[in-house]
């Protein structure tokens, strides 16, 4: 008796364990069965309702995504264990934070070319011409300066500057008006850079070939005029007293609600600020207008949102892995991103929402009125030497180093970074 | 007698004994170490797959290709450790001397000491920079008691949030220079200090003559194991300042974490390497002195 009761529990106990080890979920008819490794940035693990658009797809195909958020240094672990083969099948990230021919397989555009618009497809198109990214179902960003309407308005400026001069005189008034003009959050210091993405865009301008010799080190970036009058203008700014005093210890969370409290008049930032601000406070009036420039031609880039999605070289499952990519920028999947985090449609078939902030209507204007130009962050192969840059900044914005020396200081740290990494030319 | 073969075996326990720590520690320490060391030779970076061999090249540029940073994050270092150790010391054997005395709630008060090392890092970054910002508690409260006249940007100013890190790095890790200190005064004979007091001393001459020499070797041990840690600080500098403003708080660490941040192991690896260096070229500078006074 005691031994057949054993015998029943046990084989009662391999028939549970023989279930649980089935890797097909109920309710599916697939084979599936694929698990595929996501590597995505913590602060996006949940952008969009993405898992839930993730737990459709698994129910559709019975294969799994295990998504593995990473905190910090995304492109450094991400690319370390690309290098150890330890089994990253979908990973984000700009081409130059990577070794694109070694580690991303080329994908043909054909499926989704037609659908994205030119800036985002320019955006996926890496230096030799190829695309070795899938975009993504999050809208695309553009950087420049976002303002408080209202503390314009109080201040008597009824037009957006686009000269530097104008943008200097916009920004006297309002200062005399009692409130800061430019907020600058130093503390994170990240912000910072969107300045520098901002001045990217004004290059071309002044030579469109400018990103070829750049990448080639056959011209510098002290050798552009557009570059370093951006940033006799910023050391200007902060001279003047223009700049909030605690920019070293501002925070990116204060800059937004200064903005939207009309405390602070205007920032430079990318698009992505419009959204979380309409949730900060809705009836805040933010507008848009491009970095402005001496000459006054305007024109703004588009980030492809952080260099789109793409498939490991070594991935072995890497058709399910397309298979899902594919259904990410499904219609319906771009459109109900866009509905949660308004931004620039990457796609012609998923277009602003009505309810879309009427700063983003403003950038979209300006990309379908041909004022745009490839995003300079993407198109530089040189990886950023950011820290080396958001330092610079700082020491520049406080007084203790002249534009000249951040705009010399600034193209060393990029030529010493391509000489690092081993870039022809450098 | 016993056979020479088991006098073997007796004599060999303690390498039996040793053994699991040695290969663990040869794993977990030597081997990364030794990597390291072989990678800061390379021109490795995290998008190349074939490091090449480059010989000193990365030290040369460590020296002269980064505008003076490794200066500026070797001197920082050293100004950093030195300050940490000499006021956590001094701060330490006060404290020791005072909660070694009998009152109400000293065991309290002991425990109240040691508490801020149990918090992590991150949190005592992420509470100082609120309580360190031009619009917090302390400003506040300085402005309170009548003196508004001190209140400072204290993590955001150039010239003094290195010193206001060596602050907070003071308050929380005081109360293990204390511990210390307490066990080895506890350690000091009572009747020597019952001879003193029979001979007139009083209590500074009994500390400086009989106590502190008495206690001399845990006060060197701890200041020269808080020298180290100050000179690997990272964590605390990275939490409250990130290592600006500008490159105001930059020690060899955050020097090495943004190269890694660049995705250049090889030029990482050798600051590694220089790190390491230079703080056993320290340590051992510190011992000799040490020694030294001693034999004297």
């Amino acid at each position: 008796m005691k031994y057949s009761t054993i015998a029943a529990a046990l084989t009662t106990a391999a028939l549970l364990l023989s279930a649980g080890c089935s890797s097909t979920p109920a309710g599916t008819a697939s084979t599936g069965g694929k698990t595929i490794v996501y590597a995505i940035a913590s602060s996006q693990a949940k952008y969009g309702g993405l898992p839930e658009k993730i737990a459709a797809w698994e129910a559709k195909t019975g294969n799994k995504i295990k998504l593995e958020p990473i905190a910090d240094n995304y492109e450094s672990v991400v690319s370390a264990r690309l290098a150890g083969g330890s089994g990253v099948d979908i990973f984000a990230g700009a081409y130059d934070k990577f070794d694109p021919e070694a580690t991303m397989l080329e994908i043909d555009p054909a499926p989704f070319k037609s659908r994205l618009t030119s800036a985002s497809l320019e955006t996926l198109t890496f230096t030799n011409g190829k695309v070795y990214a899938y975009p993504k179902p999050d809208p695309m960003y553009t950087f420049g300066v976002f303002y408080n309407q209202d503390v314009f308005t109080a201040a008597g400026i009824t037009t957006p500057p686009k000269t530097l001069a104008e943008m200097d005189a916009a920004m006297a008034k309002i200062k005399a008006a009692g409130k800061t003009p430019m907020y600058m959050a130093g503390k994170d210091g990240w912000t910072l850079l969107q300045h520098r993405n901002a001045v990217y865009y004004t290059l071309t301008q002044e030579d469109p070939k400018v990103w070829d010799k750049l990448n080639n080190n056959t011209i510098k970036f002290t050798d552009l005029k557009n570059f370093t009058t951006q940033y006799d203008a910023m050391a200007d700014w902060a001279k003047k007293g223009y700049i909030n005093s605690d920019f070293l210890t501002a925070t990116y969370e204060g800059s937004e609600k200064a903005i939207t409290d009309g405390d602070a008049a205007m920032f430079i930032q990318g698009s992505w600020v419009l959204g979380e601000m309409a949730k900060m406070k809705p009836e805040a009036k933010i507008g848009f207008f491009p970095l402005p420039t001496q000459s006054g031609n305007s024109q703004i880039g588009v980030s492809a949102q952080g260099g789109g999605n793409h498939i490991a070289k070594t991935s072995k499952v890497a058709k399910e892995a397309a298979d899902f990519l594919q259904y990410l920028i499904q219609p319906a999947q771009v459109t109900s991103f866009m509905e949660t985090l308004p931004g620039i449609p990457a796609f012609n078939d998923a277009p602003l929402p009505n309810n879309a902030p009427t700063a983003l209507k403003t950038v979209t204007e300006y990309i379908e009125k041909k004022q745009s130009t490839e995003d300079g962050d993407n198109r530089y192969r040189v990886p950023a030497p950011d820290q080396d840059q958001i330092a610079l900044y700082q020491e520049m914005l406080a007084g203790r180093i002249t534009a000249a020396d951040f705009s010399a200081k600034f193209t060393d740290a990029c030529i010493k970074n391509g000489a690092a990494q081993g870039l022809p030319g450098f | 007698m016993a056979s020479p073969s088991r006098t073997t075996i007796r004599n060999s326990y303690p390498l039996y004994f040793l053994a699991p720590a040695l290969v663990i520690f040869t794993i977990f320490f030597i081997g990364p170490a030794i990597v390291g060391m072989q990678l800061s030779f390379t021109d490795a970076t995290v998008r190349s797959m074939n490091p090449k061999w480059v010989g000193w090249d990365n030290y040369i540029k460590l020296f002269t290709a980064t505008g003076g940073n490794i200066w500026n994050a070797i001197g920082n270092t050293l100004i950093y450790a030195v300050l940490v150790s000499v006021v956590k010391t001094s701060l330490g054997i006060a404290i020791a001397l005072f909660l070694y005395m009998k009152f109400k709630g000293r065991n309290a008060l002991r425990a109240l000491i040691y508490m801020p090392i149990m918090f992590s890092a991150v949190v005592i970054g992420i509470l100082f920079n609120y309580i360190l910002k031009p619009d917090g508690p302390l400003n506040a409260f300085l402005k309170l008691i009548g003196l508004g006249f001190l209140q400072q940007n204290w993590l955001g100013s150039f010239d003094i949030a290195l010193y206001s890190v060596v602050g907070v790095d003071s308050w929380v890790y005081v109360g293990w220079t204390v511990v210390i200190v307490l066990a080895a005064l506890g350690g000091v004979p009572k009747d020597c200090l019952e001879s003193a007091d029979m001979d007139g001393a009083g209590p500074i001459r009994k500390f400086f003559l009989i106590r502190l020499p008495l206690i001399w070797g845990s006060v060197t041990i701890a200041f020269l194991l808080t020298i180290i840690s100050g000179m690997k600080v990272f964590d605390l500098i990275y939490t409250t300042t990130g290592g600006g403003p500008g490159y105001s708080t930059q020690v060899i660490s955050t020097f090495i974490a943004k190269s890694l941040g660049s995705g250049l192991l090889g030029f990482a690896s050798a600051a590694s390497v220089l790190q390491f260096v230079f703080i056993s070229i320290i340590s051992m500078i510190i011992q000799g002195l040490i020694s030294w006074k001693a034999r004297d």
